[in-house]
């Protein structure tokens, strides 16, 4: 994976770690590149949290080795890595400020008063929390516990910085803002960064690259969009996206295909999906994201499908309509121009150009939409 | 609700007024007793309130004569056992506390924040060596105390005093350890502790109010025993404020005087209580699991 | 920014320290003092009051004979001993049935809103604050025929006309009872408070709107809540009044005659009073039986009580 320029900062080589009879992490390969921004996204039990704390040596490997630069550390304490760690829970400890808190991993290292003060206001000014380096943390909002909390990690000039989902006890709007500052404050520091989320959106809106888990292996790593435009399978099909991706049944069939599990409809589609159906004799999934499913007013003709509207969401700029046909559900997202009502008819079209296909049995994805340029 | 008389009104301050006098008006009793001259407290039916109040019975306990109704009185004739017993107290006290902080507290840790294998085993005997009745376990000190040399001395008040605070500190320490956010550790260990220096400078500062805690209970575990003292080093020099005002209790009956004393020995546990009832209520200390 | 790291620890070379113990050997470390200083003074000294109840010891003469289980025996055979046990269990209902109220009642009140509620929870705690002992001598002045409490008001209202003599052979064992339910149901009122201030204002507000009264919104709304906790104060009363000790030395000296004689003091009178180390050591593992004996029970009511619930919650679903 690691590019000739830059090369690998950290690398786990078949990293597997054991819970008496769980098995969190099974034989995880991963390299993390020098001064990117890696997540680790997956719900909840993937192992993605179990990896960070092995990165952090908060768990040792039971297998399997880690490296730092050319250094083996599955046995060194996490105090004598060079790492960073800010936290879900916002580890700060109430019995100090603001200043000392910030100051508190550096004093541990004996570094001299006077650096530590250049530093501390240098971190403080990157969050623009200066005027807060007296107070309380009791007396911090949520907002404001967490960007002490990653001035604290910033402080440090760590060899590596890790995040344990930090973001996910504050409200959406705070949220959505933290995000953005952590990805330019990376941009600043350019320090290699691991961060943990189960929240897909927040993967995407922050990811140099994700390593999307599940139950203890890495299932696709890859750009943001490379997971988004081509999942290698069902699976992270479903995992990303803001609207969870339509799935359908779908059947080769003269001049098309034949879809939904009752075959109630029949569509033309292009020849590589038509190929790919074809191969198979008794069908596969197609998926098609809500964003790419038209509705227009009740009418018939090719590649039409007649459905009602079972629910509606008005989300602002976009409606995300739920329509029942042939005894399915499909999601669709689109333009305000034109609202239906609970109950209308009307018809959906799929745009075929953005539609995958996977294998029924090994959920694979055997056909992807052409790649955009520059993606 | 209907409008009209507010009885639950009414009802929640009478009995709001029954709790507070049943809780104060038995050391209201002792107060009015020691602030009476021993006539005064003779006559029949007793005095509500003293009519005519003094302090010489609390004057007179640490040595100062005083004028009475008949004339000057000398010191209480129990006062250097009395101020005696205070001194052997707080000695005791300290010593115990300070024991069993250095004792309980990292054993608290481990039992609230470190998983390990047998540590239910351990909480569970630790709680349960409290069940067993003082009455019974000051037998054995007894008969051992009496041929090692140990009965009548502050070494040996000492070391029976640990069977008491260890476990109830232990218990009480160990929920509150449990209460801290569950990241401290890892993030004082990424801040560059051991894990000895995590306990040290990180976990011990940020307990502060449950370490104040727990040497307010040691303290007052210590200062409250009676039977302890009383059977192992009565009448001796180390013997402790309680057997020295039992002493006093049985030997000459001036109830004002020893109402003054009693309240000497009230007042130090009504402060701690008083300063510390918040906490307290937050402890638990019924059930720490 | 992305200068090297100043702080270079990750390049020291290792050196022994606690880091290089594993969670349960760094655990083990800690445990070890109190491991050791509990084997002393309580494994010890209990190993040793087993072996000192299987010998008669005669402290004069230093001499210790072993005579089996003949101490049990004798206390078995012993009407003083079975006496002590009735008066124990009597004292020890009638202390726990008095703070449970006190405690109940007084925790009931101060989760209502008035004013003072703040003074009066700061208040309440007071008598366990005062100690045991100086709890006896305070109701011993309380229940005093020449200078006590009651009596002076009993005179004063003229409802008797001679001093009551509280601490009667009738009237001992209550009037301990009192004392010591005085002296410990404000623990017991912390308690129930902490519990009944988590129960969900919303949970009231539906009783009210179910139309529940005063008394149905306890028994739906608030006992459910209570009844762990009230059976975990029970079990904790219980105990602390079978080892009552101070309370009796101060005020009644197990008397009248016999009428206060407890497990607890029986204990102290044979091995203190009349010196019988072995015997009082039988006893005392005797008041240890009592006690376990006590606890166990409640704790399979509180069990079978559960499991009978969760039955019946697993018959609804």
């Amino acid at each position: 994976m690691a590019s000739p320029v830059s090369p690998a900062a950290i690398r786990l080589d078949n990293v597997t770690k054991r819970f008496e009879t769980f098995e969190a992490v099974r034989g995880l390969d991963l390299a993390i590149e020098s001064g990117e921004l890696l997540v680790l996204l997956g719900s909840s039990g993937c192992g993605k949290t179990t990896t960070l704390n092995m990165l952090a040596g908060l768990e040792q490997p039971t297998s399997g080795t880690i490296t730092f630069g050319e250094r083996v550390v599955n046995r060194v304490p996490p105090e004598e890595r060079d790492i960073a760690m800010v936290f879900q829970s916002i580890a700060l400890y109430p019995h100090l400020d603001v200043r000392d808190n910030i100051g508190f991993a550096l004093k541990t290292r004996k570094v001299q008063r006077a650096v530590i003060d250049q530093r501390t206001q240098e971190v403080a000014g990157i969050l623009g929390i200066e005027q807060l380096l007296d107070r309380r943390i009791h007396q911090l909002s949520g907002g404001q516990r967490q960007r002490v909390a990653i001035a604290k990690a910033l402080v440090r000039r760590p060899q590596l910085f890790l995040l344990d989902e930090p973001f996910s006890s504050l409200d959406a709007a705070l949220r959505r803002q933290m995000r953005a500052e952590l990805v330019r404050i990376h941009r600043e520091v350019e320090t290699t960064m691991v961060f943990v989320t189960h929240d897909q959106e927040e993967a995407m809106a922050i990811a140099d690259r994700i390593a999307v888990m599940s139950e203890g292996r890495i299932v696709q790593l890859g750009h943001p969009l490379d997971l988004y435009e081509a999942p290698v399978n069902l699976w992270v099909a479903k995992f990303i996206g803001a609207h969870p991706i339509n799935v359908v049944e779908a059947r080769a069939a003269a001049g098309g295909a034949t879809l939904l599990a009752d075959g109630s409809w029949s569509a033309p589609v292009p020849a590589p999906i038509a190929a790919r159906l074809g191969e198979r004799a008794d069908g596969a999934w197609v998926g098609i994201r809500p964003e790419h499913v038209e509705v227009l007013p009740p009418g018939d003709g090719p590649g039409l499908l007649r459905a009602e509207v079972y629910t509606r969401q008005i989300l602002g700029t976009e409606v995300l309509y739920e329509l029942a046909a042939g005894g399915e559900r499909l999601r669709a997202v689109t333009p305000t121009s034109h609202l239906f009502r609970i109950g209308d008819p009307v018809a959906a079209r799929f745009d075929w150009g953005n539609a995958f296909v996977f294998d029924r049995a090994t959920e694979a994805c055997v056909h992807q939409p052409g790649r955009r340029a520059g993606a | 609700m209907t409008a009209g008389f507010p009885w639950r009104r009414v009802l929640v301050y009478v009995a709001a007024l029954l709790l507070l006098v049943w809780t104060l008006v038995p050391i209201y009793w002792l107060l009015n007793m020691s602030l009476m001259f021993k006539p005064e407290l003779l006559s029949v039916p007793t005095h509500l309130w003293p009519h005519s109040p003094t302090i010489s019975n609390y004057t007179r306990l640490f040595g100062a004569t005083a004028m009475g109704p008949g004339g000057e009185m000398p010191p209480i004739g129990q006062a250097a056992m009395i101020r005696r017993g205070l001194l052997n107290s707080g000695i005791v006290a300290v010593a115990v506390t300070i024991l069993t902080l250095v004792i309980a507290l990292p054993v608290a840790y481990a039992l609230g924040r470190l998983e390990f294998r047998g540590r239910t085993a351990m909480l569970f005997s630790i709680i349960m060596s409290r069940s067993y009745p003082p009455i019974a376990i000051v037998v054995p000190f007894f008969y051992l105390y009496s041929r090692v040399g140990l009965q009548g001395t502050t070494q040996g008040l000492v070391i029976v005093y640990l069977t008491l605070t260890i476990p109830m500190i232990v218990w009480v320490m160990t929920s509150f350890f449990g209460s801290l956010p569950r990241t401290v550790e890892a993030a004082a260990r990424i801040d560059g502790n051991t894990r000895w220096q995590t306990f040290t400078r990180v976990i011990l500062p940020m307990s502060w109010p449950g370490v104040a805690v727990a040497t307010a209970i040691s303290f007052l575990i210590c200062w409250n025993e009676f039977a302890f003292s009383q059977i192992l080093a009565a009448g001796s020099r180390a013997q402790t404020f309680p057997p020295a005002l039992a002493t006093m209790f049985f030997q000459v009956s001036q109830p004002n005087e020893m109402a003054a004393a009693s309240i000497i020995a009230i007042i130090p546990p009504a402060i701690l209580a008083y300063l510390f009832q918040r906490r307290i209520r937050s402890l638990n200390l019924v059930d720490p699991l | 920014m992305a200068t090297p790291s100043a702080a270079t620890a990750a390049d020291r070379p290792a050196r022994p320290n606690s880091s290089r113990l594993s969670e349960g050997q760094f655990a083990a470390v800690l445990t070890m003092p109190v491991i050791v200083v509990l084997l002393a003074v309580v494994a010890y000294p209990t190993a040793y009051s087993l072996w000192m109840s299987l010998h008669r010891i005669d402290l004069i003469f230093k001499r210790t004979d072993p005579v089996g289980l003949a101490n049990y025996a004798q206390a078995l055979n012993s009407p003083d001993f079975w006496h002590s046990v009735v008066i124990t269990l009597y004292y020890t209902v009638l202390v726990t049935v008095f703070a449970v109220l006190i405690a109940v009642g007084g925790a009931l009140l101060l989760n209502e809103q008035f004013r003072g509620r703040g003074f009066l929870m700061a208040i309440v705690i007071l008598p366990w604050a005062v100690s045991l002992y100086a709890t006896a001598i305070v109701w011993k002045y309380i229940y005093s025929p020449e200078w006590g409490l009651l009596n002076a008001l009993l005179l004063r209202t003229g409802l008797v006309k001679d001093p009551v003599l509280f601490l009667s052979e009738k009237g001992a064992v209550p009037a301990l009872a009192v004392a010591n339910a005085w002296q410990i149901a404000p623990l017991g009122m912390y308690f129930v408070l902490a519990t009944l201030q988590v129960i969900p204002e919303d949970l009231y507000k539906a009783a009210k709107v179910d139309r529940l009264n005063a008394v149905g919104r306890f028994r739906h709304v608030v006992l459910p809540y209570i009844k762990t906790p009230l059976a975990i104060v029970m079990v904790l009363v219980t105990v602390e009044a079978a080892r009552a000790f101070d309370i009796i030395f101060f005020m009644t000296n197990g008397g009248p005659g016999d009428a206060s004689t407890t497990l607890s003091w029986n204990v102290y009178r044979e091995s203190f009073v009349s010196r019988q180390l072995g015997y009082g050591a039988a006893l005392g593992w005797l008041l240890v039986v009592l006690t376990t004996v006590i606890t166990t029970v409640y704790f399979l009511l509180l069990f079978t009580n559960r499991q009978r619930k969760q039955k019946s919650a697993a018959a609804t679903v």
